[in-house]
């Protein structure tokens, strides 16, 4: 990868035209429409240049607005091509620096940070130092559920991880005493779990995504009140399906449930970790919770954390190394009595409070 | 590999975590991260302070007499892995080590030596692979594969 650190001007010079293209377009559709958010304790403003991006792009964050008594912490500019009043100019760099995770590689990651998602046509800049930053897209009809369910992901991620929080590619529960980080690839479980631990009643964190820290005690904190489910699953917890987000094409591989409405009192913002918890199914009846090592709670947690979303931030690695340092990592093994899942999970916090 | 020569992590790309007396180290410069057992660990921590593989030895076989051979090859090899893998670079300058030979010794735990085994994980390996776009429409902005330009 090359990286240009003296490129910081043409890099602040491209981000400058695009914040005149968003300013004037957010006149030209009646906005900018402003919504205030409280996330991790950090106070975040999203300015759209109209309304069409709304239905898309705010659902998931609903649990987390807020009046903000102080300026934001940090600013993203949202707009689309379709609103746009001039269309964004081509992009200054070269596109030999794009890598997998849709990250431009061709700046000081320390100053900007830049993604582009050819799939969605998803562009992303942030200005770190002055915590201002912009998200344009390309084909709003071609936006999947899954930036629905976690909107603005890396912005956030670029922006937080300044002040010691990272996002886990995990899902959260607990109660009041604490919660748990559920990690793994993909299929793992992870989702069936939380969303079992939140019909019995427990905390919710978050489903695939969830910010934490562990700067004294790690604490977990929710970023999104969504959850993807596969209809095999969604049939088997019918208790969600009138959460099924609006206009969610259920023949495609999941389906979007944003839990807002129906379990507000059970969104928590954050709770203490206590432990990592890492899903296998078996095929027995019960499931049971055995003691792994720091390194395989590690294996299970950062691969996808890295490579979805923190890219090679040794920051990143270090605070995933810290955290399984600071909290015991467990397997859950989840038999096929799966009603047993959150009493088991429910017992392991009360061992550990 | 010369048995005096002393080392130093291969910064800044190379970083360390001792976590419940396993060493993980990774590489995020090319997406691979590794661990060491109990002494591998504790040979790793001694060799990024600045100890010759000849000291390490030599203060080894003050512990287990009985295993000269194994200690030598199992140090050898193990720097000489260590060096492949790009996780330890050639220190220019003299360092003194942080620890004594008895501190060194303290640390280890195990009642035997066992050969210090080097585990190589790739499953981030994805992390810095470049995906270089070459389609680009007159827009200034890539297609996605199959569809055409200016679509």
């Amino acid at each position: 990868m090359t990286s240009k650190p003296s490129g910081a001007a043409e890099a602040r010079a491209y981000f400058s035209q695009l914040q005149e293209i968003f300013d004037e377009s957010a006149i030209a559709n009646g906005g900018p429409l402003a919504f205030d958010y409280m996330l991790a304790g950090e106070r975040l403003q999203l300015r759209f240049a109209g309304p069409s991006l709304l239905p898309q792009l705010l659902p998931s964050l609903e649990h987390l607005e807020s009046d903000l008594s102080a300026p934001a912490q940090l600013t993203i500019h949202i707009w689309d091509e379709t609103s746009s009043v001039t269309a964004i100019p081509p992009p200054p760099w070269s596109w030999e620096s794009y890598m997998s995770r849709g990250e431009i590689g061709a700046y000081d990651r320390d100053k900007y940070r830049i993604w582009f998602d050819i799939g969605t046509g998803l562009f992303s800049m942030i200005d770190l130092e002055s915590s201002q930053a912009l998200l344009w897209v390309r084909d709003p009809d071609r936006l999947p559920i899954y930036v629905t369910a976690a909107p603005f992901r890396m912005i956030l991620q670029a922006s937080l991880s300044q002040r010691g929080l990272f996002f886990a590619h995990a899902a959260a529960v607990g109660n009041d005493n604490g919660a748990v980080m559920l990690v793994g690839e993909g299929g793992s479980g992870k989702s069936t779990t939380s969303l079992l631990c939140l019909a019995e009643g427990m905390d919710f964190l978050g489903d695939d995504y969830c910010l934490f820290d562990t700067e004294s005690a790690p604490s977990v904190h929710s970023a999104y009140c969504s959850a993807k489910l596969d209809p095999d699953c969604l049939q088997r917890l019918p208790i969600f399906q009138p959460m099924v987000n609006p206009g969610n094409d259920l023949g495609e591989d999941k389906a979007l449930l944003i839990l807002h409405k129906d379990f507000s009192s059970q969104l928590v913002s954050s709770r203490p970790v206590l432990a990592i918890l890492v899903p296998s199914v078996t095929h027995q009846e019960a499931t049971t919770i055995e003691r792994i090592s720091a390194l395989a709670g590690i294996r299970a947690l950062a691969p996808s954390t890295m490579q979805q979303i923190a890219g090679p931030d040794a920051r990143a690695w270090r605070a995933i190394a810290g955290l399984a340092r600071k909290v015991p990592s467990y397997r859950l093994k989840v038999g096929y009595d799966l009603k047993q899942i959150p009493g088991r999970i429910e017992s392991l916090i009360e061992q550990l409070v | 590999m010369e048995s005096s020569q002393r080392f130093a992590l291969n910064e800044p790309t190379v970083i360390q975590e001792l976590i419940d007396g396993e060493a993980i180290i990774a590489d995020l410069g090319r997406g691979f991260y590794y661990s060491l057992d109990p002494i591998g660990s504790q040979v790793w921590g001694a060799l990024v302070c600045g100890w010759s593989q000849s000291e390490i030895i030599e203060a080894l076989l003050e512990r287990f007499p009985a295993e000269q051979g194994t200690i030598s090859q199992g140090i050898a090899a193990l720097v000489d892995r260590l060096m492949e893998e790009g996780l330890l670079v050639v220190r220019d300058e003299e360092a003194l080590p942080v620890k004594n030979a008895g501190e060194f010794l303290a640390s280890i735990s195990v009642a035997d030596f066992a050969t210090p085994v080097l585990a190589k994980y790739t499953d981030m390996e994805q992390l810095m692979l470049l995906d270089p776009i070459h389609d680009v429409d007159e827009t200034g902005w890539p297609n996605e594969p199959g569809e055409e330009p200016g679509n």
